[in-house]
């Protein structure tokens, strides 16, 4: 949208509208839906709050979001140092500011291929890096990790209502939201790598 | 990175197909996306009240929404489920015939919806995204129509 034109205003009418469609804990209940029912009484509303922000990125086409709290931060992808017979999803390790960092290549720890990078060891051995892949430094109990990613995506708050959580999630996936065009997962870092 | 726009010109939606048509409600409304489960049968309640789901301790009303709205084949494949959705402090369970996700609108991109018997009853507005129509429905209005205590003083 160009910045000198003001977006449309919704009507007064829609407006007021749209005020009634917007939840608000203390809206009045039609009769149908206010008995008293067993178990729901005294119930708290959900808070406005009730959300959790995540950072979503991308793995090959895939969407997937971790906590936004566990993000210390964002780093352009570069060449790791090599570690010797590093077990895979291992990649390398980065000094970050005087912090030996471990990476690990999160599409392989998810097995969504099963080939690790080659970003580690000697410039002649290694493939280029992609200009959109990122490190994401997030935190674990363990210290810092890096989770080699595809691309950066959004901040998105997520309503605690609309994550699914399967049965039978794999390790480390946490949920799901079922988003318009796609399926955002939810990863615990902790339990990812 | 850029950060997802917020504010008081966005709407957060939860779209959800009933019958040909898809719809959405306020994302804060929703509690849970449930499978279809067993329904008590409710003494004394009418249609589109189906019945009482018991969710781990609680009771709470299930509404068949498909009884309020338009009738007809889904637009995709679909799989049925219950829609937990807060009315103000009581949640209630609506059946649908299957749901979308989470999307994100402006305010502005809002249409009013027009009059007349195109649109489904108790819709407020339409949002249109690259093709597809969503209609966002005032579930209390909805009830209010629908309830079979309304039509009394008050």
């Amino acid at each position: 949208m160009s910045p000198d034109i003001d977006p449309p205003r919704p009507s007064s009418t829609l407006a007021e509208r749209l005020r009634a469609f917007r939840y608000h804990p203390e809206e009045e209940v039609p009769p149908l839906a206010a008995l008293p029912l067993r178990g729901e009484e005294g119930r708290p509303a959900p808070a406005a709050e009730e959300v959790r922000e995540v950072l979503s990125f991308d793995l090959g086409e895939r969407a997937y979001a971790v906590a936004l709290g566990a993000v210390l931060e964002i780093l352009r992808a570069r060449p790791l140092v090599e570690i010797p017979r590093a077990d895979p999803p291992l990649l390398g390790v980065l000094d970050v500011r005087g912090t030996v960092t471990p990476v690990y290549d999160l599409a392989h720890a998810l097995r969504l291929h099963g080939k690790l990078r080659r970003v580690a060891g000697p410039p002649e051995a290694c493939e280029a890096v992609p200009r959109e892949a990122r490190i994401l430094v997030a935190r674990t109990e363990s210290g810092p990790v890096g989770l080699w990613v595809d691309r950066v995506r959004d901040v998105i708050r997520v309503p605690l209502g609309v994550i699914e959580v399967g049965a039978d999630e794999p390790r480390g996936i946490t949920g799901r939201v079922r988003r318009a065009a796609d399926v955002l997962v939810l990863l615990d870092p902790e339990q990812v790598v | 990175m850029a950060p997802e726009p917020e504010g008081e010109g966005i709407l957060d939606l939860f779209t959800f197909v009933v019958g040909p048509h898809r719809y959405a409600v306020d994302v804060r409304r929703v509690d849970e996306v449930l499978a279809p489960a067993a329904v008590t049968p409710w003494a004394g309640a009418g249609s589109p009240v189906e019945g009482l789901l018991s969710l781990r301790g609680a009771e709470v009303p299930v509404v068949d929404l498909r009884l309020c709205l338009p009738r007809g084949a889904p637009p995709a494949p679909s799989e049925p489920k219950l829609l937990l959705c807060w009315l103000g402090r009581r949640r209630v369970a609506f059946r649908v015939d299957g749901i979308g996700g989470v999307t994100r609108v402006a305010m502005a991109r809002l249409q009013a919806a027009p009059p007349g018997p195109m649109v489904p009853p108790a819709v407020v507005a339409l949002s249109v995204e690259g093709g597809t129509v969503h209609f966002l429905l005032d579930l209390l209005e909805l009830l209010r129509r629908e309830s079979p205590l309304a039509g009394g003083p008050g």
